[in-house]
């Protein structure tokens, strides 16, 4: 067995599992959404809900590779709603009926293990607003109960949507 | 005969492993640029109620499963004297070094400490059961 015959078997092996590594990698194709062209509505106020329940579907994604996701998805809709009953106890996960609220959540990372969230709220498919919060959050217990909080500020007080410009 | 069928079990092995960590995959993290590719029916993932089982097969059983695999085919071709030390050694490093090339974002995927653990395990019983680096006359000229 010559030294350079060696060398190629060993290459080979390395291609063909780096290869397999490459394949393995996590696709971010479901969670991935195109941009579609914005259509611009007229601007329109909307009173807080005051109602009780108000029903809720969490949808999460991330816009990063998340290594766990799928656990992600199991456990932070409860996290979230534990923080959103620590402020108002009007919130309820909608199960079996149709939501007042769909909550998009979309977590970001700046590359650098700093987390965000942009968040995407359906209000019955008319009236939607988007809450970002910066890559500024190293855990994400502390990310969760801002988003809460800035969402339960929006459901109680009230929000526009459409072209307010 | 005898020893082609014993390295012919380690190949065995090392794709058992590998169908292992795709079923895993499959059936708890589908969301792989292989299965993109592949026309299988509708991803379906299934749940786990234990969150450290959960985790441990989404995160690392497969991952411990290609590892595995690549030491199986090491120790095969260096059985078979396919291969010599500086190829071996360069081999089980390779899972080490494609984690530090997710660190420094060389590579798609996610670079997890833990991973480098498990990794560090499956060496260690593989050196000590299978022998893999040890000097041979060639390598001695």
């Amino acid at each position: 067995m010559t030294r350079s015959r060696s060398h190629f078997v060993a290459l080979t092996v390395i291609v063909l599992f780096v290869a397999m590594a490459l394949a393995c990698a996590t696709s971010n194709r479901s969670y991935h959404r195109k941009p579609s062209k914005p259509i611009v509505y007229p601007c329109v106020q909307h009173a807080g809900l005051t109602y009780s329940p108000i029903l809720l579907k969490i949808n999460i994604s991330a816009s990063y590779n998340m290594k766990d996701l799928s656990t992600v998805r199991q456990n932070d809709p409860s996290i979230i709603m534990e923080e959103l009953l620590k402020l108002n106890s009007s919130y309820k996960l909608a199960d079996g009926v149709t939501p007042n609220l769909v909550l998009n959540v979309n977590y970001t990372n700046d590359g650098y293990d700093h987390y965000g969230v942009s968040l995407y709220v359906n209000w019955q498919g008319q009236a939607n607003f988007t809450i970002t919060l910066a890559n500024n959050y190293v855990t994400g217990h502390q990310l969760i109960s801002d988003m809460a909080a800035e969402l339960n500020r929006w459901v109680v007080n009230g929000w526009h949507s459409g072209n307010c410009n | 005969m005898r020893s082609f069928s014993r390295h012919r079990k380690l190949f065995l092995l090392a794709l058992l492993s590998l169908l292992l960590g795709c079923v895993n995959y499959y059936l708890f993290e589908p969301r792989i640029y292989l299965f993109t590719l592949l026309p299988l029916p509708p991803e379906k993932t299934y749940h786990i109620a234990d969150p450290f089982i959960r985790r441990f097969m989404t995160g690392y059983f497969s991952d411990i499963c290609w590892c595995c695999a690549l030491y199986f085919v090491t120790v095969a071709l260096s059985r078979l004297n396919y291969l010599h030390n500086t190829g071996k050694v360069i081999i089980l490093l390779l899972p080490f070094m494609v984690e530090v090339a997710q660190y420094f974002h060389l590579m798609p995927g996610i670079f997890d400490w833990f991973d480098l653990l498990a990794y560090g395990i499956v060496l260690i019983v593989f050196v000590k059961i299978f022998h893999v680096v040890k000097s041979t006359d060639h390598d001695k000229k």
